[in-house]
């Protein structure tokens, strides 16, 4: 049984992940390069890059820091998966997570892996659907919508949030009150300006001192408990 | 020379869109049909899976409202089908409208302009474009190398890891929720209903062992976060 997870599925997961994302990475340019080539549309290289300096500047860092970050939670499956079709923490983490509990399964067990992909699987689906209807009819339906009622939508992802935050602190009481308490201690420290002394974006703090810290804090407290149980 | 609009939204780049689409479809089932198979060898009963399925699907619907907002403020500065690849694909909504600013401010005009020059479409492309590669070359190099750091944190103790993955996810979910914690406005009122609802919802599902509450219940935690928010 364990074989089959680790000899057969793992390796050709890795596999199909590796060649579709390799192929992702060069369909990426593919509009640039056809605005820059075929309708000869070419960017001044002052401001290009003035642009891509700007843009690096901001998103290099996450380039590394948000899969590492994530890894614990969605696995092997899960990373190839969700880097490819993007929008992670707002939409594939929650569904995977959805799915877990709903079949309760663990999260990072080999069962939870296979669960997991499939709760995100079935998520691109969905998600791709309503971006095509949106993509048609958006402009024309959030114009119509009262203001009250866009107003909303800025609620929609802190619910979402607190939700599956939710989902799991039940689990794990101690780690949850670690990790929203770290969350807001790094938060507060970095909005009074003290990790401005750290190279590269002093933002990265507030992301992996929570996770890592977290993971950190449950690995300790762990051992606690099984040396208690075994004594 | 053509407009800027008609080239935004000219069959070519719509191609090039459903290529991209394509390419995540596919992995997508590819993906599933192996977990498929490996669940079944694993002796994951086929109700389970759909439920995860099902589930997946119900609970994607809230999450891709929020998104597809996040297309219609991009659609207007990018055109239809870039703003569709973008966000169906590797991206990220806060980035993807930051390329288009990060354009506008090299150029030195304003988004909303309507005479906004041909230069900052395409400038914008390529900022999107070299925004976002790293993420899925890191991901394709590193991804299968780091199942054995997390061994290595673990110890070997297998019976460790589903701790150490909720510890990750409440750590991700803390740093996430922070800042609507602190802000003290509806936000704040969101965050704390969405939490409150879904803990009352798993209570009730561990009492009452209703399957619908169990698919549906991030969805109606998600929208009752939201109507509290409006009411108070």
């Amino acid at each position: 049984m364990k074989n089959y997870y680790n000899d057969t599925y793992i390796p050709q997961i890795t596999k199909a992940g590796k060649w579709t994302c390799w192929i992702g990475a060069f369909l990426v340019f593919f509009p640039a390069l056809a605005v820059t080539y075929l309708f000869n549309i070419v960017p001044e290289k002052g401001p290009l890059m003035v642009a891509l300096v700007a843009q690096l500047s901001v998103n290099a860092v996450w380039w590394f820091i948000e899969p590492i970050s994530f890894f614990p939670i969605l696995g092997i499956p899960g990373t190839y998966f969700s880097f490819l079709s993007g929008n992670i923490s707002n939409l594939r983490i929650p569904c995977a997570a959805a799915a877990l509990k709903a079949t309760n399964t663990e999260v990072g067990s080999e069962e939870g892996s296979v669960i997991s992909t499939i709760g995100v699987g079935a998520s691109v689906f969905v998600n791709i659907i309503l971006l095509v209807v949106g993509v048609i009819v958006g402009t024309k339906l959030i114009a119509m919508l009262p203001k009250n009622v866009t107003d909303s939508f800025s609620f929609l992802l802190p619910a979402l949030f607190g939700a599956v935050f939710a989902q799991f602190s039940l689990d794990d009481v101690k780690s949850g009150v670690c990790g929203m308490g770290l969350g807001i201690l790094c938060l507060t420290l970095y909005n009074k300006g003290l990790f401005n002394w750290l190279p590269l974006d002093p933002y990265i703090i507030n992301i992996l001192v929570p996770i890592f810290g977290t993971m950190l804090f449950a690995k300790l407290t762990y051992k606690d408990n099984s040396v208690d149980a075994s004594e | 020379m053509e407009s800027y609009a008609s080239i935004a939204n000219s069959p070519l780049l719509w191609g090039i869109t459903a290529l991209a689409v394509g390419l995540v479809l596919f992995q997508t089932i590819i993906f599933l049909k192996k977990s498929f198979k490996a669940g079944k060898e694993m002796g994951i009963s086929e109700e389970k899976m759909k439920t995860a399925f099902i589930t997946g699907s119900i609970s994607s619907i809230g999450p891709s409202i929020v998104i597809v907002i996040g297309m219609v403020s991009l659609l207007i500065v990018v055109g239809g089908p870039t703003a569709l690849m973008r966000l169906a694909y590797i991206g990220n909504v806060a980035y993807e409208l930051l390329a288009a600013q990060f354009a506008a401010d090299a150029y030195g005009v304003v988004l909303t302009d309507p005479s906004i020059p041909q230069g900052v479409f395409v400038t914008t492309l390529w900022a999107m474009a070299v925004g976002c590669i790293g993420w899925i070359v890191f991901t394709a190099l590193i991804t299968d190398k780091m199942d054995k750091f997390k061994n290595k944190f673990t110890g070997g103790a297998s019976r460790m890891v589903p701790v150490i993955s909720t510890a990750a996810m409440l750590g991700a979910y803390g740093y996430l929720n922070a800042g609507y914690a602190i802000s003290m406005d509806g936000k704040t009122v969101a965050l704390s209903a969405g939490f409150l609802l879904m803990l009352a919802i798993m209570i009730c599902y561990k009492k009452t062992k209703k399957k619908w509450l169990n698919e549906w219940g991030l969805t109606i935690a998600m929208v009752g976060g939201v109507l509290c928010a409006v009411l108070i």
